[in-house]
């Protein structure tokens, strides 16, 4: 993990304009709050959404994996959330693969069409909605490999209790039926709040876009 | 800052004010459960888990001050802290890739 958080860091000068500097900040504040917002779900659990999507359209995925991994950092060391010794796992997920994979598919989603268009509000949503379920299915593959790799003589596990056909579903069902909407749709809003407010924010992909 | 940037802070107050609705839900997310909770579901804590939520000290457990359970306004207090803490971190690094950068 630390190999990434070291080439995010060499890349982070280049890549973040400078006009997106104090949003390293906000985006990293704006994951911190959205992911306090714990959701009742059925069966007795909680899920919250993440924003990596949303802060990696404005910022850039190499930076928006430094702001939600400084959120990580911050919710386990003060605050004993998601817990230290899973903070290179937790960054891997949800501020790694859930920015680049979001980037990307909004990206390639949006590619053709312009800024104002709708289906660019459209593409980040979806690319919202798909690296969130991304990002649970692989928290629940990790989780679910553990009784797999790591157990005792006798069978019982010696870290992780249930196994990928219980994980894997726990994890992946109320991401694809409900916290993946609400997560896209937080990102559409602020994504076509911020194209209309001030479009220069999105610059940054869409200069890159016009290029032939 | 421009009028976008300070809006968008002013829009994460709001929502920070809004924070306390996050302790309406009762559960842990899938998987975060303490020892505790697991040792209710599956009737033992597996091995190399023993003692691992001792091995850190976190100053606001839980996001309380006391370590009890949260009550709204500490969950609210407990989201400023996070981001004046986040954002120091971020200012931090963007300080030092300034400086080995130049």
């Amino acid at each position: 993990m630390s190999p990434l958080w070291l080439i995010a860091g060499r890349l982070l000068k280049r890549v973040l304009a400078s006009r997106h500097v104090p949003f390293l900040a906000l985006g990293a504040a704006f994951s911190f709050v959205i992911q306090m917002f714990n959701i009742p779900l059925p069966g007795g659990t909680s899920g919250h959404l993440v924003g990596s999507t949303l802060i990696a359209i404005v910022i850039g995925p190499w930076a928006a994996f430094i702001a939600v991994s400084i959120t990580l950092v911050i919710q386990a060391v003060l605050f004993g959330d998601g817990g230290i010794t899973a903070i290179a796992a937790n960054s891997f997920n949800i501020a790694f693969v859930m920015s680049f994979s979001g980037f990307y598919m909004f990206k390639l989603l949006s590619m053709r069409s312009p800024l104002d268009s709708t289906w660019t509000i459209l593409s980040a949503g979806i690319a919202a909605y798909i690296s969130l379920n991304i990002a649970a299915l692989l928290v629940g593959l990790e989780l679910g490999i553990q009784p797999l790799i790591a157990h005792a003589p006798d069978g019982r596990p010696l870290y992780f209790p249930f196994s990928l056909h219980v994980s894997v579903p726990a994890m992946i069902l109320w991401h694809l039926l409900f916290l993946g909407f609400v997560e896209a749709l937080l990102t559409g809003l602020v994504i076509a709040y911020l194209r209309k407010a001030d479009p220069s924010l999105l610059g940054i992909l869409h200069n890159k876009q016009a290029k032939p | 800052m421009n009028k976008t940037t300070i809006y968008l802070w002013i829009c994460l107050g709001v929502l920070t004010a809004l924070t306390p609705l996050g302790l309406i839900a009762q559960g842990a997310p899938w998987g975060e459960w303490t020892g505790k909770e697991l040792k209710e579901m599956i009737g033992f804590i597996p091995e190399k888990l023993k003692g691992m939520e001792q091995i850190w000290k976190a100053p606001f457990p839980g996001y309380s001050l006391s370590g009890a359970e949260s009550t709204p306004l500490e969950y609210i207090f407990s989201a400023l802290i996070g981001i004046a803490a986040v954002s120091a971190l971020s200012f931090i690094i963007i300080k030092a890739l300034n400086k080995n950068m130049r």
